[in-house]
């Protein structure tokens, strides 16, 4: 990987020239050189191992016709030359030569078609799994459900945005980091469940030889193998709109006891575990409007925040993405965007944001109604969120910091998986039994909430 | 591509006795614009192709040199994601529709009446319409960089939901392709009807010339899969704007199916494009290696095969979209199947060339960087058809590289080669050797320079479509970038060398059939062709 600061043209550029002779020296398919990268990535999986090898297979098959071909084209061009005075023969059929070259093509594909069947056989094979993870792809970013477990959290892009705009120097995992990895112990069949929130997404990890499109109101499955512990990166590989280039994917493999350490941490943290009574509590304080207005501002501006679509101005972007600054909505009747905060907009980018705590929303709606020409009045409580959540009222029994059930801790960090009030996730055995995948299979619209629920 | 020049060659009798009444009215030509406006004449109609398709090019070029430039280097420079997105997108549809398809429509106008001993084109003022139809629709494409939301940025490929999402900019690249469709029907129908029915006398179908043949097939091709397209962009419409659920599966729609339509369509016009740049390089080969096409009838077989073919392999752009197993199978097996007839065809033009009497003029010289160009983009191909290859390497810079080497190196060097091999014809000038060789090693080196690298960019995992990228992907693209730029420019030295033609700087006048080893009708009228050829059809030996 390049340790240069890209955005300094100049050296970058002198070595280039450099190192364009290292690379002639280098110049084959198999070479994999740290900064002219000429290779798929090294597999960590024995899908992605046989994706690699039939890929080189078939490079090295494809090359030596391409030069027996075109030794014969170059031979011709040099010796049937008129400059040498060569005279024209006037031969144009032979069935015997046509017949041969389209009977030899045929079995040299045949012999080709062989191992990749192999290979598809085995890629399609997600039965039996050890362990199963629902992926679901947002503008712009990843969620992650843990669905035997009973947590899923999202996973943002975490490099600054003065990388982006080259006002800090680059770091070596630019645009291939985020905030929370997928974590999977090595060695366990993993199934993934992809799915989509809004548009297609395709989520890649080529060391894991997993691709799969992830596709709004259906599910479908991949599976893979982890052969090693460490940190591997992919991007999102299908249009999804302004920041399709800004959703990576890291998966972090860890061995068994790190794994489960990992577990233990992540459901007290949910909620889910053991330690589950003390982990969530509903915010019943009250704040002042300048310190709303100071916690939603770094909402605003963070990871995956408002900014990325309203922009830093407010002013959105003409045609695509509405204006804050002057909206009716923000200037108007708080319960209008507490609603559109937390269930989105259907048929736009606008997403549901009830994932976020409620004094992150409280603070994102105190912000823009006091921001750019926005003077609306009225401002919102954490407290008012919650109770939004609740159909207006506080959940039964609910005092300060009183204790939440893990569903709806669950449920709120999973809150924006699928088009939701119309999907019910079938429990995994239903989708794919033994060896005889139908991961196409539609799933049945009714109440969404028990997808997340643990299926054990 | 030159408009032809009137005066002088009118008053030479071209072919039998030309005295005969009304003479005069028709060689009454309409003069500026409106003799462009409301002209019938195919050579007319040919050249507005032509110059349309070359304007289209440098929009679509001048779009491709911007995406370059951000590329150039990791960070955001000089374009904001949403306008790249937009970039990416226009610049597909643009060099598709407008320039390439263009082109080859503008040689089939100029060529197939010349090479069938036709007086015109079977529907003369249709074919004046079927042009027309195309500056609206350049004009609602280019245009909707300047509406509120800016232009498309969905891809070429228009996928829902995200098309669904987009602003205005995607209504008016949907009526851009429903104009630019309807435009290829009715040139289809032109065509097809031309050759099935203005064959001069004893010009059998298997005594035709090969671009007659491809064309013929083309034209099979667009007249089938253009209605689907329509429909598939209507659906996307209704979607927009009339709620429909025909892609959302909230309303039990699907968004794949999208993909499965659009891709029925998407396929065969690979080969839309692709089969005139076939019939193009078998009319030149033969010229110049002096020896007649080897293997005439198994080549018609073989790109028959090649669009029968095109109709039942289209998912082998859908691979990662989750079709059953049986289905990755089925297109895998279907599209290398493909490899056959294709190499058919290579081999047919190596074999011309084998003991022929070989010389390198720049048609030749264009003619030879597609296929070896070409075929290099067919074996990219091949890697792609195998399911699991292709899961690692769909959506990245591979992909962008093998369809650059098959659409550029297999169409656009071959439309270089139409251009040089048939420009004498055109404007009676011959070009200058010295400068269109100068132009083809320009674009020959420029054009690996740019593409090559891309297959490693795809191999270690650059995704395509995306403005920003880790600095592992740097060094590449900075080379990719500077060949870009050098291809552009490689473009401009190209119209150089059309206008100098058309000016006669070389100031040797083009003979009647100025390549010694040229075979066909169209060498038999004088250079610049008439206004009018062939009003009575010529003897066919």
């Amino acid at each position: 990987m390049s340790k240069q600061p890209a955005c300094n043209i100049a050296p970058s550029f002198k070595s280039l020239v450099g190192r364009a002779f290292g690379a002639l020296a280098a110049l084959s398919p198999f070479t994999v050189s740290a900064d002219w990268k000429m290779n798929l990535q090294p597999a960590n999986s024995s899908v992605a191992q046989q994706m690699f090898d039939l890929h080189t297979l078939i490079t090295v098959i494809c090359v030596v016709i391409f030069v027996g071909v075109f030794g014969v084209m170059f031979y011709s061009l040099y010796a049937h030359r008129k400059s040498k005075g060569h005279k024209a023969a006037q031969f144009h059929e032979s069935a015997t030569v046509e017949v041969l070259w389209t009977v030899i093509p045929f079995f040299i594909l045949l012999a080709m078609a062989f191992p990749a069947t192999k290979a598809v056989l085995d890629m399609r094979d997600s039965s039996a799994p050890e362990m199963t993870i629902k992926v679901t792809g947002h503008q712009w970013k990843w969620g992650y459900d843990y669905i035997h477990d009973g947590f899923g959290y999202f996973s943002n892009l975490s490099t600054p945005l003065a990388q982006i705009k080259n006002l800090e120097k680059k770091n070596d995992n630019y645009l291939l980091e985020v905030d929370n990895p997928l974590v999977v112990p090595v060695g366990k069949k993993v199934r993934v469940l992809i799915t989509a929130n809004d548009v297609l997404h395709a989520w890649w990890v080529p060391a894991l030889g997993v691709k799969q499109d992830a596709i709004p109101g259906f599910i479908r499955d991949a599976w893979f193998r982890a052969d090693r512990p460490g940190i591997y990166r992919g991007n999102c590989a299908e249009l999804c709109g302004k920041e399709h280039g800004y959703m990576p994917i890291v998966v972090e493999v860890k061995t068994q006891a790190d794994y489960d350490k990992w577990l233990a941490a992540q459901k007290d943290k949910y909620g889910v575990g053991k330690a589950a009574n003390t982990a969530v509590a509903i915010d019943t304080k009250t704040y002042t409007r300048e310190e709303l207005v100071a916690h939603g501002k770094t909402v605003y501006e963070g990871l995956g925040g408002c900014q990325g679509c309203h922009q830093p101005t407010g002013k959105g972007i003409a045609g695509q993405f509405p204006a804050l600054d002057g909206s009716k909505v923000v200037n108007g009747p708080k319960d209008g965007q507490i609603a559109l905060l937390l269930n989105g907009k259907a048929g736009t980018s606008m997403a549901s944001f009830k994932h976020l705590s409620d004094k992150d929303l409280a603070g994102v709606m105190a912000y823009t109604r006091s921001s750019w020409s926005n003077k609306a009045a009225d401002f919102v409580q954490p407290i008012d969120f919650a109770k939004a959540r609740n159909g207006g009222v506080l959940p039964a029994g609910t005092t300060a910091a009183a204790p939440v059930s893990p569903e709806a801790a669950t449920q709120a960090s999973v809150a924006a998986g699928l088009a939701q009030d119309r999907i019910n996730m079938k429990p995994p055995a239903a989708i794919t039994r033994g060896g005889e995948n139908k991961e196409a299979r539609r799933v049945e619209a009714s109440a969404g909430a028990s997808a997340h629920k643990p299926a054990s | 591509m030159a408009s032809v020049p009137h005066g002088a060659p009118h008053t030479t009798p071209v072919h039998g006795d030309h005295a005969h009444d009304g003479h005069d009215d028709h060689h009454h030509v309409p003069t500026g614009l409106m003799r462009y406006v409301t002209t019938t004449n195919h050579k007319d109609i040919g050249s507005m192709y032509m110059w349309f398709s070359f304007v289209m090019f440098i929009s679509g070029g001048i779009m491709a040199l911007l995406i370059r430039a951000e590329l150039f280097q990791p960070g955001l420079q000089i374009l904001e994601p949403e306008r790249f997105n937009q970039l990416t997108t226009l610049h597909g549809i643009v060099m598709i529709f407008g320039a390439i398809m263009p082109a080859f429509v503008g040689f089939a106008n100029w060529m197939l009446p010349l090479q069938l001993g036709a007086p015109d084109m079977a529907f003369a003022r249709m074919n004046n319409w079927s042009f027309w139809l195309l500056p609206p629709a350049a004009i609602l494409l280019i245009g909707s960089f300047f509406v509120p939301g800016g232009a498309a940025a969905g891809g070429w490929t228009l996928y829902p939901p995200l098309s669904i999402q987009a602003g205005m900019g995607m209504d008016m690249m949907i009526f851009a392709i429903h104009i630019m469709g309807a435009s290829s029907i009715m040139g289809s129908i032109n065509i097809i009807t031309t050759i099935l029915n203005l064959r001069t006398p004893g010009m059998t179908m298997m005594r035709m010339p090969m671009f007659a043949w491809t064309w013929l097939i083309t034209a099979f091709l667009l007249i089938a899969t253009m209605p689907v397209l329509a429909g598939a962009v209507t659906m996307l419409l209704t979607d927009r704007h009339f709620g429909t659920t025909f892609f959302n599966a909230a309303g039990g729609g699907d968004p794949v199916m999208f993909q499965h339509i659009f891709w029925f369509f998407g396929h065969p016009e690979v080969y839309i494009i692709a089969l005139p740049a076939f019939g193009v390089v078998s009319q030149i080969i033969p010229a110049f290696s002096r020896k007649p096409l080897f293997g005439y009838a198994s080549m018609v077989y073989a790109t028959a095969s090649i669009a029968i073919l095109s109709f039942i392999v289209w998912a082998h752009h859908m691979y990662t979209t989750g079709l059953p197993m049986a289905g990755q199978l089925y297109f895998m097996y279907a599209t290398m199947l493909i490899a056959v007839p294709t190499a058919a065809k290579i081999f047919n033009w190596l074999a011309t060339m084998w003991r022929g009497s070989i010389t390198l003029e720049t048609p030749m010289l264009f003619c030879l960087g597609f296929l070896f160009l070409f075929t290099l983009g067919g074996f990219t191909g091949l890697v792609l058809s195998l399911t699991p290859v292709d899961i690692q390497l769909h959506d990245t810079y591979y992909v962008v590289a093998h369809f650059h080497y098959v659409m550029v190196a297999g169409a656009l060097f071959s439309a270089f080669a139409a251009v040089y091999y048939w420009g004498p014809k055109w404007t009676g000038w011959m070009y200058e050797e010295k400068l269109g060789k100068i132009h083809f090693w320009w674009s020959l080196i420029a054009f690996n320079i740019t593409f090559f690298p891309q297959h490693f960019l795809g191999l270690a995992g650059m995704p395509r479509r995306i403005p920003d990228y880790n600095m592992q992907f740097t060094e590449w693209n900075m080379v990719s970038s500077v060949g870009a730029f050098a291809f552009g420019t490689a473009q401009i030295f190209f119209i150089i060398v059309v206008l100098r033609m058309i000016k006669g700087k070389s100031g040797i006048r083009a003979a009647a059939k100025p390549w010694d080893g040229a075979e066909g009708l169209e060498w038999t009228v004088p250079s610049p062709a008439p206004y009018h050829t062939f009003e009575t059809p010529p003897a066919f030996k």
